[in-house]
């Protein structure tokens, strides 16, 4: 439910990018969505890509594209059976992840593909917005969403590489981060409880 | 012997090079001297190493604060520390930060000074992802990858030599030079292979430590999905390779080796817990600049 809701938001704000000039690639179609409590803004979204046709069980319940032509597999391994080919920036649906495969579904075909030969989120205006949960940080700063709630792509408070060339020392800051530091017995019992088992793995090689 | 070798190139570029007659005047001891400054740079001791590391982690903290939620700092250093309990140099005296800047990039300076951003922890999805990004830092910080680029840097690389025990060298001049050069490798990178080199050996770390070893490819996916021209990947993406690289390349070295490994905990409540706290109290820093 909460995955939708951000998923929701992400699209709000891909409409109102679209709408501050930028066009989709196809024919957009009107739809409202409603982002938060008491905020709905009119939004464009491609035909493929409506958040109706999501499956809400789905695991990420996510879209994505194809970077690259993909021959699909019918198993999350290089030796599987092919499922099928997708040409490059087919839009997709994120089924489900495995190790270094996804399972999408595009163009009536599904299947296994490798996690670098597809662009998560919904498209090039969603990409702008970053992740759900710095929609979601921007909503807990705020207090709400719309037009304010919204996560800014350029003069963000950000780190540039002229910050760091001008930088002052900050000792204080060094100092606080004693406080921070956790013992190795602190550090073993949280990972315990998080169920988290130690295993003896070797280094792989290049 | 490599003095001599070095002699006969020089003689050799300035028997084919088109210079003028005087040029080719050969001065041997002169060539002694150039000799003497290209011979290998003393290997800073561990005391050293984290007194230069802390001096630089003041300069990037200048340039970019803690951010000031005591829970969400002392949560990391309990996910590293296990992390780094799992390397070559478990015994370094870690620290763990997360810095209070929109911007999406992480750092570690010599001795075991790791940071993350806020930014780029809040688009993290679970604690693997976590632990993932943390491992990568480690593992320059065990791999003494910025510590070798400072010393191969002309400028620190003589700066660093001409100093003793940095300890005892922090009032000279000289060393203020060798930590702000030192912070400027920051704003430039590290070489591509120590990039590669260090998700090769972080996913390894991160599997040791009990986690999925996928989270590290999933942030790499998540910031292959980040417009380029976004503002807050714009130092990241200056200072390290494509992150779609990236991603195909430890995909393809932990595919066979890693993924039985894939089912392992990615400690989701406790992350989106820690995060749900760490909003409703989140008030930004003051900067210094």
């Amino acid at each position: 439910m909460k995955r939708l809701l951000l998923l929701s938001l992400a699209l709000g704000l891909a409409a109102m990018t679209a709408a501050c000039g930028k066009e989709t690639a196809t024919a957009p179609k009107e739809t409202n969505v409603s982002v938060a409590k008491n905020t709905s803004v009119t939004t464009k979204e491609t035909t493929e890509t409506t958040a109706s046709a999501k499956p809400a069980d789905t695991a990420a319940g996510e879209t994505g594209s194809t970077r690259t032509a993909v021959n699909l597999m019918a198993g999350p391994y290089s030796d599987a059976k092919p499922a099928g080919q997708l040409p490059q920036n087919t839009t997709v649906q994120i089924l489900e992840r495995r190790g270094g495969w996804m399972r999408i579904s595009g163009k009536g075909k599904t299947g296994w593909a490798k996690l670098f030969q597809v662009r998560t989120g919904t498209g090039p205006e969603a990409q702008k917005s970053g992740e759900g949960l710095a929609i979601l940080r921007n909503i807990g700063e705020t207090g709400r969403s719309g037009s304010q709630g919204i996560v800014a792509t350029t003069g963000i408070r950000g780190l540039s590489a002229e910050d760091l060339k001008t930088a002052k020392p900050n000792p204080q800051a060094v100092a606080a981060m004693d406080s921070y530091r956790a013992s190795d017995g602190t550090a073993r019992q949280y990972a315990q409880s998080a169920g988290l088992k130690e295993k003896n793995i070797p280094f792989l090689s290049p | 012997m490599k003095i001599t070798k070095l002699i006969l190139l020089i003689g050799a570029l300035a028997l084919t090079a088109p210079w003028p007659a005087s040029a080719l005047k050969l001065d041997v001891e002169k060539l002694r001297d150039v000799g003497e400054k290209l011979k290998p740079l003393r290997q800073p001791s561990e005391g050293d190493e984290i007194t230069l590391g802390k001096d630089v982690a003041a300069n990037l903290l200048g340039a970019s604060p803690l951010v000031n939620d005591p829970a969400l700092q002392s949560y990391v250093n309990k996910v590293g520390q296990w992390i780094a309990m799992h390397t070559d140099r478990p015994n370094l005296p870690w620290h763990f930060g997360v810095m209070d800047t929109d911007s999406v990039n992480a750092f570690a300076t010599p001795g075991g000074y790791v940071f993350i951003t806020r930014g780029m922890l809040l688009r993290m999805h679970d604690e693997s992802e976590l632990a993932g990004v943390l491992a990568h830092e480690i593992s320059h910080v065990v791999a003494k990858h910025a510590l070798n680029t400072m010393r191969k840097d002309k400028l620190t690389g003589m700066l660093s030599e001409k100093l003793g025990d940095y300890a005892q060298s922090r009032g000279k001049p000289e060393y203020a030079k060798l930590v702000s050069a030192g912070t400027e490798i920051y704003a430039r990178g590290l070489d591509k292979a120590d990039e590669f080199a260090a998700d090769r050996m972080g996913v390894v770390l991160a599997a040791r430590a009990g986690y999925d070893p996928y989270g590290l490819p999933a942030v790499l996916q998540t910031l292959a999905s980040i417009n380029p021209k976004d503002d807050a990947v714009s130092l990241m993406f200056k200072t390290h390779p494509d992150s779609e690289k990236r991603l195909e390349l430890v995909t393809n070295a932990m595919e066979g080796r890693l993924d039985k490994y894939a089912n392992q905990p990615k400690v989701t409540d406790r992350f989106s817990n820690i995060i749900k706290s760490h909003i409703s109290i989140y008030k930004p820093a003051k900067t210094n600049n």
